[in-house]
C-alpha cells in the first residue's frame, strides 16, 4: 500500500515560483518516504549486485522545473539464498575448473556488506564528473554516505546511499548549472514502518551490526600466525 | 512533591545538556561559521521534514543567484512565533546560515530577519528557523 499524503497538508506559503506541488509520499512496502514533486512514476528494475545477483528494484521517479529525482530501492532480502544456491550449483559441479579453491565462495556476506560501496563506485565512475564531497552521512541515523557532484556539464548531482532492514537506498537528484542545489529533496528522506510511520533510531544503524557503540567489543575471532590457514590449523610452508 | 518538581527539572537539565542529532547528517555544511546574506525571496515552501526558502542573492559583482535554505519542519519554525505571513515572496530578509562545504549555493539555517519595513510582519526581528 502507499500512501500519497494530501498536498492540502502541506503548508504551502508562497505562490509557486520555482518548485511546484511538493507532496509527501510514504511507501510501506518499500520502507521509505520522502518529498517530490507530485505523485512520483514508478519503474520496476532488475539491479544486478556488485557479485552479479540480480535482484528486484523500483525507480522513483519525478521532475519539475528544477530537476530530476529519484529514490532507488534495490530488495536484498534474498540475496543469501541466491548465493547459497549458486555455491551449491558450483560445488555440485565440482567448481570451474578444480584448480581454484575460491571458486564455490559464498560471497553473500561481501554482497551485503559492499553494497553501499558498489552503489557509491557506480555513480562516481563515470568521465568527466568531479566529486566535490564524500562523506558518512546519516538520515534518521541511518548510515550511508553522501555524494555532491559536478558533471561534465556543469549540472549538479546529490546522491545520498543507504542500507536499511534489507534494503538499499540510493536517494539522488540532479539539477541544471545554475539552478539552486537540490536540498529540498536530499533532505526530505526518511524511513517508514508498515504502517507509513516514521522510524528513528536511538543510536547509529549501520545494515548487518548491531547498537552502535565505540569503541566496540571485538566480535568473535581467532588469533592466528600468517603462516597457518585462517582456521589456524594448517601450518604452511615458510615462503621462499 | 517537591522531589517530582525537582526530578522533572533535573531531567529537563539533562535533556537541555545532551546533544540531540538532527534528522539528517550536517556535515556536508560547515557549521563552525555563520555566513550572512541577503536577498529577495523566491520561494517558500513548509514542509516535513524540512521547509525550503529559496532566496536570490546578488555575489560581490552583482550577479544574482537563486540560494536554496534548509529549514526545520513548518512547526518548529511557527513555534517560534514565525507566521506565514511574515515571510513572502518579494521580501527582503537577511539569513544566517551555515554554507555547503563544497561552494554550492545551498545554506543551513540559521535565523531569518525579514526587512521589508513591515513590523506587522517582523520586520527587523531575527527568529531561528532551524
Amino acid at each position: 500500500m502507499r500512501v500519497m499524503i494530501p498536498a492540502a497538508l502541506i503548508l504551502a506559503l508562497s505562490q509557486p515560483a520555482i518548485a511546484q506541488d511538493w507532496a509527501r509520499f510514504v511507501s510501506p512496502e518499500d520502507g521509505f518516504s520522502s518529498n517530490y514533486p507530485g505523485q512520483p512514476k514508478i519503474e520496476t528494475i532488475t539491479y544486478t549486485s556488485q557479485f552479479q545477483q540480480p535482484l528486484p528494484a523500483k525507480v522513483y521517479r519525478a521532475a519539475d522545473a528544477l530537476g530530476r529525482y529519484s529514490t532507488t530501492v534495490v530488495d536484498y532480502r534474498n540475496i543469501e539464498k541466491l548465493h547459497a544456491d549458486r555455491a551449491a550449483k558450483c560445488q555440485a559441479a565440482k567448481g570451474a575448473n578444480q584448480l581454484d579453491g575460491d571458486t564455490c565462495q559464498n560471497d553473500f556476506r561481501m554482497d551485503v556488506a559492499g553494497a553501499t560501496d558498489y552503489a557509491v563506485w557506480n555513480l562516481i565512475k563515470q568521465d568527466g564528473i568531479k566529486l566535490t564531497s564524500y562523506m558518512f552521512y546519516f538520515v534518521e541515523l541511518v548510515s550511508g554516505r553522501l555524494l555532491q557532484i559536478t558533471n561534465a556539464d556543469k549540472s549538479r548531482t546529490f546522491a545520498a546511499v543507504h542500507q536499511h532492514a534489507g534494503r538499499l537506498y540510493i536517494h539522488q537528484a540532479t539539477v541544471p548549472s545554475g539552478m539552486p542545489e537540490p536540498i529540498l529533496f536530499m533532505q526530505s528522506l526518511a524511513w517508514a514502518d508498515e504502517k507509513g510511520l516514521a522510524i528513528r533510531y536511538r543510536t547509529m544503524y549501520t545494515e548487518g551490526y548491531g547498537e552502535w557503540k565505540f569503541p566496540s567489543p571485538l566480535p568473535p575471532h581467532t588469533v592466528r600466525d600468517l603462516t597457518t590457514s585462517i582456521d589456524g590449523t594448517v601450518i604452511r610452508p615458510p615462503a621462499r | 512533591m517537591r522531589f517530582t518538581a525537582f526530578g522533572v527539572a533535573s531531567l529537563f537539565a539533562l535533556c537541555l545538556t545532551i546533544p540531540v542529532l538532527a534528522h539528517h547528517s550536517h556535515g556536508n555544511y560547515d557549521v563552525s561559521k555563520w555566513t550572512v546574506m541577503e536577498g529577495t525571496v523566491k520561494q517558500v515552501i513548509f514542509i516535513v521534514p524540512h521547509s525550503i526558502v529559496y532566496l536570490d542573492v546578488k555575489d560581490d559583482k552583482g550577479q544574482p543567484a537563486t540560494w536554496a535554505l534548509e529549514a526545520t519542519n513548518p512547526q518548529g519554525i511557527f513555534l517560534r512565533g514565525v507566521k506565514k505571513e511574515d515571510v513572502q515572496v518579494g521580501d527582503t530578509i537577511k539569513v544566517r546560515c551555515h554554507l555547503l562545504r563544497d561552494g554550492g549555493k545551498g545554506c543551513l539555517l540559521g535565523f531569518v530577519t525579514p526587512i521589508h519595513g513591515d513590523k506587522a510582519r517582523g520586520h527587523g526581528v531575527e527568529i531561528e528557523w532551524d
